[in-house]
Order: C-alpha cells, then sequence, then structure tokens
C-alpha cells in the first residue's frame, strides 16, 4: 500500500468512530491539530492516527516514530513508548495527561513539562514522559 | 494547574518546609529578585544555593545567570545559553517568591490582630487559708484571701486580708462581680482547704 493510500484511509477516521485494532477496540480520546488519539478499553495504549490525507501534507506519525528511535537510551525513558504499525498508526504507551492527575511536581518536572509544551504524562510505573515526540524539549 | 501555578505551590511549600524565617526570606529575595549588589548577604547566596541544589537545577541557573550577565554588559551573543522554558521558570521562581512574601506578610498583619493580650496565669496555690465564717461577714459574700494568691496574679475585684494566722483579717462586703476572679475564688475553695 502507498503512503498516500494510508494517509487517506486514516484521514477517514473521525472522532465519532471506534478503530478495531490487533484484537482490541479502541475508542476516541482527544484531537490534536494534525492527528486523533484513540485508546484502549484498559487504558494502557493509544493510537494516533493522521487527520489530513493531502500528498504534500507532513506525516507526522513517521516523523514521531523516527524521533523515538533516533533517541539514545536515557532520553528514551523520558519519551513514551511509541511504534509505527504497517497501517501507518502510531502505537503508544498510555500516559495520563498533568491535567488529569493530583501529582505534586517537583521543579524539575515542571521545567521538563513546559519545555516540551506540556504535553507530558504520568505512566503507569509513575514515570513523566512526553507523548508528542516532535514537541519533546523543544521549548 | 498552569506552569506558574505549579510553580508558586512549590515555591511556598519548600519555604515553609525549610522553615525558612523572614529575616532569610528576605536576605533570598534582596540576592535573588533584586540582583542588589551592594547589599548582598552571604546567607542569601547560601540560601539559594541551597534552594537550586535541593532541586536539581544548579546548572540551569548558574546558565541564567550567564546569560543575565551578558545582556547587562550589553554584550554581543547570537545565542542564549538557556532554553526558553528554563527562562520561564527562574522568572516565574522569582514572581512566586513576591507571592510568598506578600502572603506571609498578610500572615502577620492577621497574626497582630488576633493575638490576645498576654494575661498572667494564676500558676499554682501553695498556701490556702480560707476565712472562717463569722457573724461580721455577709455569708453571700465571696472572699479572696490576699497572700494565696499567686504574684502574678491581681484581683480585680474586693478582697479580705487575712494574716498567715488567720486571726485578723480585714473582709469587705462588698461583693465580686468580675467573672475571673470568681472563678480563682473557687479554685481555691476546691483546691485546698485548711
Amino acid at each position: 500500500m502507498t503512503e498516500h493510500t494510508l494517509k487517506q484511509q486514516q484521514s477517514q477516521i473521525t472522532n465519532k468512530d471506534a478503530i478495531f485494532y490487533k484484537n482490541e477496540l479502541f475508542t476516541y480520546y482527544k484531537s490534536g491539530l494534525t492527528r486523533h488519539v484513540f485508546v484502549n478499553k484498559d487504558k494502557t495504549k493509544v493510537i494516533k492516527s493522521l487527520i489530513s490525507d493531502k500528498t504534500f501534507a507532513k506525516d507526522y506519525n513517521k516523523e514521531e516514530q523516527q524521533i523515538y528511535i533516533d533517541a539514545d537510551i536515557e532520553t528514551k525513558l523520558l519519551m513514551a513508548e511509541t511504534t509505527l504499525s504497517l497501517e501507518g498508526f502510531i502505537e503508544q504507551e498510555f500516559c495520563t495527561p498533568l491535567k488529569e492527575s493530583d501529582n505534586v511536581l517537583t521543579l524539575k518536572q515542571i521545567l521538563f513539562a513546559s519545555s516540551c509544551r506540556n504535553e507530558v504524562g504520568w505512566t503507569k510505573d509513575n514515570r513523566l514522559v512526553c507523548f508528542d515526540l516532535d514537541e519533546f524539549k523543544k521549548y | 494547574m498552569t506552569d506558574f501555578e505549579s510553580v508558586q505551590k512549590f515555591v511556598i511549600k519548600y519555604f515553609d518546609d525549610n522553615k525558612i524565617s523572614n529575616k532569610d526570606l528576605i536576605d533570598f529575595i534582596h540576592n535573588f529578585c533584586y540582583l542588589s549588589h551592594q547589599n548582598m548577604s552571604i546567607e542569601g547566596n547560601k540560601a539559594i544555593e541551597k534552594f537550586f541544589k535541593d532541586n536539581d537545577l544548579e546548572d540551569v541557573f548558574i546558565r541564567y545567570m550567564k546569560d543575565l550577565k551578558r545582556k547587562i554588559n550589553n554584550e554581543d551573543f547570537l545565542f542564549y545559553s538557556t532554553t526558553m522554558s528554563e527562562r520561564g521558570l527562574i522568572e516565574d521562581i522569582r514572581i512566586s517568591l513576591f507571592v510568598l512574601s506578600a502572603k506571609r506578610l498578610e500572615a502577620n498583619i492577621n497574626e497582630k490582630v488576633i493575638k490576645p493580650k498576654n494575661t498572667p496565669i494564676l500558676k499554682s496555690i501553695k498556701k490556702v487559708k480560707l476565712i472562717v465564717k463569722s457573724d461580721d461577714i455577709d455569708p453571700d459574700i465571696e472572699v479572696h484571701i490576699e497572700n494565696t494568691i499567686n504574684s502574678e496574679y491581681t484581683l480585680c475585684g474586693t478582697y479580705v486580708y487575712a494574716d498567715e494566722f488567720a486571726d485578723n483579717f480585714q473582709n469587705s462586703k462588698d461583693k465580686i462581680t468580675c467573672r475571673h476572679c470568681l472563678m480563682i475564688s473557687n479554685d481555691i475553695k476546691t483546691h485546698s482547704i485548711t
């Protein structure tokens, strides 16, 4: 399947859909400017699908995957585990966003969060990680 | 919660948890917020060092100061050595310190308003001689004996004076109406009667 066809397929998914992926049902969770996010029932995994199907549009899923691959082991600990599926979806571990958690942050964590434009969350093992990797320590 | 709110919450908690006195806080603010090099205190600098060390942000602060120095000296430089978020954090800490000082000022004012006057407390009554009822004393009158009352305390009502032998006493027929004095009188009666 060509890259464009994959994009086209994904762009047909709206926020009213649910995705049956790898024998699991993913329901709509949130949307950013470029992607919809779907979460599984036990909130352990999310998948991200592209919104735009335009050929010239950047493939944000591919870019995110590349950022994760290029990062060294220490940096990876500050990122949510990310893989790119054959269907072109980003498969990522679920992180509870800051706004939804009551955890008190230290100054170091506040600094990390603001350097990632607050696109960070808590993993199951209580690590603060960035889930939107193209924002990782950009600011 | 926004970044600034979290920083503010953290700074206030840090200074309260570490029991940093108002004086030390002033030193901290003088050195950190006003950057007044003339009156920089060593204690203030130590407190700043400790604060950033405790929070693992020493290098951020050093780079921030380096940038600031270059800026003040109008040096030409292409890049900051701190990131935007690091500079933002230091600024947030700075504003949070002013919030903290305002909070302490408010607490001080409230404390002064609420704080009651120091009233001496009747600590102990060692020696009590109650006056034996005599025909001269009206049975309804409550009496106090001067030498039984703690020296720190002064009764505001009328009292009956008796010496150690309780043979001579002067009494008053005025009734004590002050609740405070009545309380002491009752205390004497209940605790030690000879």
